[in-house]
């Protein structure tokens, strides 16, 4: 993930600066991706065969004049050139303009969304990490065991995962078959939330509808958390293990053992601190994954999130919507590579200060 | 000599010796499809839709793993899909380990403005959601295998270029290629003739990996009804075409599912076990 | 408060559609999120479920469950001679919904009625460039080109004056976009700054009134007390959006939904099976067809058509592909329609005799040609890919050799406008229950420029008939030129006329008094929960 490492030292100056120094880099490099970004997502989707007024038609159709006027009112008869800078210009003031299709803002749109993206992912990495890193740890403290070969067999059928069927098979399992979790959506309609702040599980305490509507978004959660969170899981529990099994054989480990430490004390307070910083890498290489999941996710259990939001814009043909909404996203990815890359130099150097 | 030793560290895996049997046969059903599988994937037989599998009550043992939703035997259909499957991450693995060498070799070698021109398209690429960006390119080009594959391939695409790169980077620094270069060699020649081929090892087990993305996002483009057309039987649209039967046939959502998982496993299996017996540090 | 809420959801898991002590919600599991809350920017079912059907209502309607064009906003009316003025007498006596931000002070009159058509019609309303400002219904309708002005005559009476007599108005004006929004509420917000709100926080005068809406969730609406009708029966109306159809299903099973939209045919088997479970059924208002090319070899020949029609076995698609809910079409109107031909002579299913015009065509050996597949899955044709396949081993048997191709919806649509097509599945679903709606708009002249008639098919004789039909108001007239136009679209076989299927209703056995509609949208009205 680093291109290279910057150290000047261990005071907290010194990181200051280079966490500083790291963020004014990043944020000149991703200019000119976001220009890209912007770029491929218009004209990419400009490129697919017909478009957002032939989906408003339908099997109607329309006379040619009549076609050409509605295109007009869209404002897609102006040249690309033009389109595109209007496009970009505006986004500079923060105006990514009108979906075609719900004729709102596209930010909006966005922000109504994006809260129930993030709130499944947070629960799928939440619980990736909860569980991965006991798992991890067991696994290498006992390793080569059955324990050992089962966690790591189990890691590596997680990570070949096919999500999209992974989902099916646990609707199947639990949903249709057993009756345990809702189908799919978001919570049951019996209960009359206001997204205030779109974060389904905040909300309901908000709504005053307390601890029913509460654990109603509960069990709504659990089965798409447990399937996007599936890959990530695997990658920790496996990362876990392999970075503590590498720290587990130095020497100052041997040396708080011989210092007369509990084995598992020494694990959990000197080598997990240690193996702490691929296991973040990791995580934060898994967000990634966790958005892109997220999409497949979103379409199985109808989560009304961002990957779903705009799969649909694809077949709607909502330019406006596209060439925004993957702005947006590019712009979270970018954000959330910057904040893991910080969180490794604040841990890095500090990790290097004590032992 | 060197193959012995690789083969011996190999063979020490016994995950990825398995994984390797386990792929050698599917390949070898895939090849022999037309012989081995029971039936015509794409015939019809009147009368006998979503048959049960053939241990189940109501089964029929001309149809081991049961019917479709229109009656074609679900066990050919899974076998000639090996073939495609199979067939897409080979292709998939051909397209990026081309352009992702080159692309990569040109980046690592050459540096400076190319280095950097290529640099901000894998950013590109990599800043767009994956899914979306394959969805899209299938969107442009209309859905078929062959544009599954190439939407496919373009979204691993950067994780390949930054591999090679990379590895060229490291390789570059090495004393050799600068006596090379005092002696008056092109730089093309450099970097096929000696770089490329000291970074092989890194790049086996990268394909090997990008065997297993590759069949898996085709299968997801498939299921979400972008990939293969009909009849070709494909895992992911089999999946797909089997949703709405969910409740009645639990079968025909399985069956699919576990092929997709067996496969994509093997092969990260068998990369696992090349990257340990090729390059211990790179684990 | 919280433990009543939990009796309440428990009762719920437990005791399927049982009556809850004091209110009645009802919820319906719809098939997709509305775009917005106004139908006149909209062309989509999900969008006019949600928005006029609940919210809205319009000078005239069509009969609950039916084609029959009654007064609504209107309570009577009157044509001149030369059916060129249209007269509506209006109700004094209704209210727009009083909302959280809004008040109405005034009853509906004129000048709502002015004011909803003039932000379709007139660039200089003030509402016109609102929210996008594009009306595609209302212009893909011609109706800026037919309505030459609309005239306040007094408060309670609209006069519509119209460039060229059309048949088919009166029940333009029963459809969604026509719908009859507040000009009080328009400049209420106005002043207020935020017209954007028209659309998004709608007020109408319709049975139930709208409360909320969670963003591809729900919407959650309120019985309107004083709707002109009467207050509906239901307290509260939910809808919960759910896209997959067997997730809807599944819903219902479990009593989270009372009613689900577009069930999935494959389900119907169990639903009826399931006791606690009705299904209502009507001839829908639709039909699916594959036209044929006629611009291209070597559909130009009417033969080869001829031969295609006799070839396929229409009578096995609809078990395979409509499960038995479906009627083979005959013409390209279905029979619920006035007009219907009943003496059209259709083509049997006759590989023999389709091999034979195949020989006189020319083409002893067949063909190979493209049949592009419905990407979508319609009421007309519910599994476009699966009926390729079975048209596909049909024509193999005449020698008849065909690749399926398919694209997106949009990409579908815009190919086949361009004519790029051989053969191509597609469909209609009526939207004013008159002739005019399925033989102009598929069938006509004009129609090939407009991307709707996909066979590209033009023939004098038939134009004529439609167009002599559309200006004439007496409905016998029209009724003997329409059914002319059928024998001759016959003769000629454009299109091979699949089905027409039937639109089905699930719902929990406690739902009473529910009609289904042929246009396939939904009312809630009238429906009750014991």
């Amino acid at each position: 993930m680093i291109e290279s490492p910057l150290f000047f030292g261990d005071s907290i100056r010194n990181l200051v600066q280079v966490i500083f120094q790291l963020i004014l880099r990043r944020l000149v490099v991703s200019i000119p991706t976001l220009i890209g970004v912007s770029l491929v997502a218009f004209l990419l989707i400009r490129w697919v065969p017909g478009d957002p007024v032939m989906l408003l038609l339908g099997e109607r159709g329309a006379s040619p004049e009549l076609y050409a006027e509605m295109k007009r009112n869209l404002g897609l008869d102006r040249p690309l050139v033009e389109q595109y800078f209007g496009f970009v210009s505006q986004a500079l003031q923060g105006d990514l303009g009108i979906s075609i299709h719900s004729k709102r803002p596209v930010i909006e749109e966005f922000l109504d969304r994006f809260p129930a993206t993030v709130e499944l992912g947070l629960i799928a990495m939440f619980w990736a990490v909860l569980a991965g890193i006991p798992l991890g740890i067991l696994a290498a403290v006992k390793r080569n065991s059955p324990f050992d070969y089962l966690v790591m067999g189990g890691a590596l059928v997680g990570y070949s995962m096919p999500i999209f069927w992974w989902g099916l098979v646990l609707i199947l399992v639990f949903s249709v078959t057993l009756g345990w979790t809702p189908v799919s959506g978001r919570i049951s309609v019996m209960y009359d939330i206001d997204p205030r702040t779109g974060f389904m599980l905040v909300d309901t305490w908000l709504s005053g509808e307390g601890w029913a509507s509460f654990k109603s978004a509960l069990a709504h959660l659990i089965l798409p958390a447990v399937v996007l969170g599936t890959i990530p899981l695997a990658a920790v529990a496996r990362m876990t293990r392999s970075s503590l099994l590498e720290v587990l054989r130095e020497d100052y480990i041997r040396t708080a053992r011989a210092k007369g430490l509990s084995f598992y004390g020494v694990v959990v307070v000197h080598a997990l601190r240690n193996a702490l910083i691929p296991i973040i890498t990791v995580v934060g290489l898994m967000v990634g994954a966790v958005l892109t999941g997220a999409i497949l996710t979103e379409t199985i259990f109808s989560w009304p999130g961002i990957g779903k939001w705009l799969v649909n814009s694809v077949t709607a043909r909502d330019y406006p919507v596209i060439q925004g909404g993957v702005l947006l996203m590019a712009i979270v990815v970018i954000a959330v590579n910057l904040v893991v890359d910080v969180l490794y130099q604040v841990v890095n150097p500090l990790m290097r200060g004590k032992s | 000599m060197e193959y012995r030793r690789l083969w011996r560290a190999f063979c020490r895996n016994k995950g990825a010796l398995a994984s390797l049997a386990v792929l050698s046969i599917l390949c070898l059903v895939a090849l022999l499809a037309p012989w081995v599988a029971p039936h015509d994937p794409a015939e019809v037989h009147e009368g006998v839709l979503n048959l049960p599998p053939a241990w189940m009550s109501g089964g029929h043992s001309q149809f081991w793993l049961g019917t479709d939703d229109i009656g074609r035997d679900v066990l050919s259909r899974l076998i000639y899909g090996a073939r495609v499957s199979l067939g897409v991450g080979a292709m998939v693995v051909t397209l990026t380990l081309s352009f992702g060498a080159l692309l990569g070799l040109l980046a690592g070698y050459f540096g400076g403005w190319i280095d950097s021109t290529i640099l901000r398209g894998v950013d590109i690429l990599m800043s767009l959601p994956s899914i979306l960006l394959a969805i899209v390119v299938v969107a442009v080009l209309g859905p078929s295998l062959t544009n599954a594959v190439i939407a496919v391939s373009v979204v691993a695409l950067p994780s390949f270029i930054r591999i090679v790169r990379a590895s060229v980077l490291a390789e570059k620094a090495k004393p050799y290629v600068d006596a090379t270069v005092s002696f008056g060699a092109s730089h093309t020649r450099i970097a096929i003739k000696n770089i490329l081929p000291n970074c092989m090892a890194p790049i086996i087990v990268q394909a090997t990996l990008g065997f297993s993305d590759g069949i898996l996002n085709a299968a997801a483009l498939g299921f979400l009804g972008l990939g293969a057309q009909p009849p070709t039987p494909e895992w992911g649209v089999m999946l797909s075409d089997a949703r709405s039967y969910i409740e009645t046939a639990w079968w025909m959502v399985t069956m699919p599912g576990l092929c997709i998982l067996v496969v994509v496993l093997c092969f990260n299996l068998l990369g696992d076990g090349l990257r340990d017996a090729l390059d211990p540090k790179l684990k | 408060m919280t433990l009543q809420r939990l009796i309440f959801a428990l009762s719920f898991v437990i005791a399927t559609g049982s009556a809850h002590a004091g209110e009645k919600t009802f919820v319906y599991c719809s098939e997709g999120s509305p775009s917005t809350f106004n139908p006149q920017l909209a062309t989509d079912g999900p969008t006019f479920n949600a928005s006029s059907r609940m919210i809205y209502n319009r000078l005239v309607e069509f009969k609950q469950g039916g084609t029959e064009i009654i007064p609504s906003l209107a309570e009577s009316w009157t044509a001149s001679a030369d059916g060129l003025e249209f007269t509506f007498k209006l109700r004094k006596d209704v209210s727009f919904h009083t909302t959280e931000s809004f008040t109405p002070k005034r009853k509906f009159n004129a000048d709502d009625v002015l004011w909803s058509f003039q932000r379709m019609k007139d660039p200089a309303h003030p509402y016109h460039k609102v929210n996008g400002g594009s009306y595609e219904y209302f212009s893909s309708m011609e109706m800026d080109k037919i309505i030459k002005e609309i005239v306040k005559v007094d408060g309670s009476t609209v006069k519509f004056v119209l460039t060229r007599p059309e048949a088919p108005f009166l029940a333009n004006l029963g459809m969604d976009f026509a719908s009859i929004t507040s000009a009080e509420y328009g400049t209420y917000l106005l002043t207020a700054g935020t017209p954007e709100k028209f659309d998004n926080e709608p007020v109408g005068t319709g049975p139930f009134v709208f409360k909320r809406y969670v963003k591809d969730t729900m919407i959650r609406y309120e019985a309107n007390p004083s709707y002109f009708m009467g207050k509906a029966k239901l307290d509260k109306v939910v809808f919960a959006i759910t896209k997959d159809p067997s997730v809807r299903f599944q819903k219902l099973k479990t009593g989270e939904c009372h009613l689900i939209a577009e069930p999935s045919p494959t389900d119907l088997k169990a639903m009826i099976d399931n006791p606690k479970i009705k299904v209502l059924q009507q001839d829908g208002l639709n039909v699916g067809y594959v036209a044929m090319n006629t611009q291209k070899k070597p559909f130009d020949n009417v033969l080869v058509r001829r031969a295609v029609h006799h070839a396929l076995n229409r009578g096995s698609y609809i078990e395979a592909i409509y499960l038995g809910n479906a009627k083979v079409a005959i013409n390209p109107i279905p029979p619920s329609m006035w007009s219907w031909n009943n003496q059209t002579k259709d083509y049997a299913y006759d590989p023999k005799e389709a091999k034979e015009l195949l020989k006189k065509a020319g083409y002893p050996q067949g063909f190979e040609t493209e049949l592009w597949t419905l990407p979508v899955s319609r009421p007309y044709i519910p599994n476009g890919k699966k009926l390729g396949e079975l048209i596909q081993a049909d024509l193999a048997k005449i020698g008849i050799k065909i690749n399926l191709v398919t694209y997106d919806w949009p990409t579908y649509l815009a190919k086949a406008r361009k004519g790029e097509h051989q053969m191509i599945q597609l469909g209609w679903t009526g939207d004013n229950g008159d002739p005019d709606n399925f033989l102009n708009v598929l069938l006509g002249c004009a129609a090939i420029d407009a991307g709707s008639n996909v066979a590209r098919w033009c023939d004098k004789d038939f134009a004529q008939l439609i167009d002599r039909a559309k200006t004439v108001t007496n409905i016998k007239k029209r009724t003997g030129f329409y059914k002319q136009a059928q024998v001759i679209f016959k003769k000629e076989a454009p299109w091979v006329t699949v089905a027409h299927s039937t639109v089905f209703r699930a719902m929990s056995s406690s739902v009473e008094g529910y009609k289904l509609s042929p246009f396939g949208t939904e009312s809630f009205f009238e429906v009750d929960l014991h």
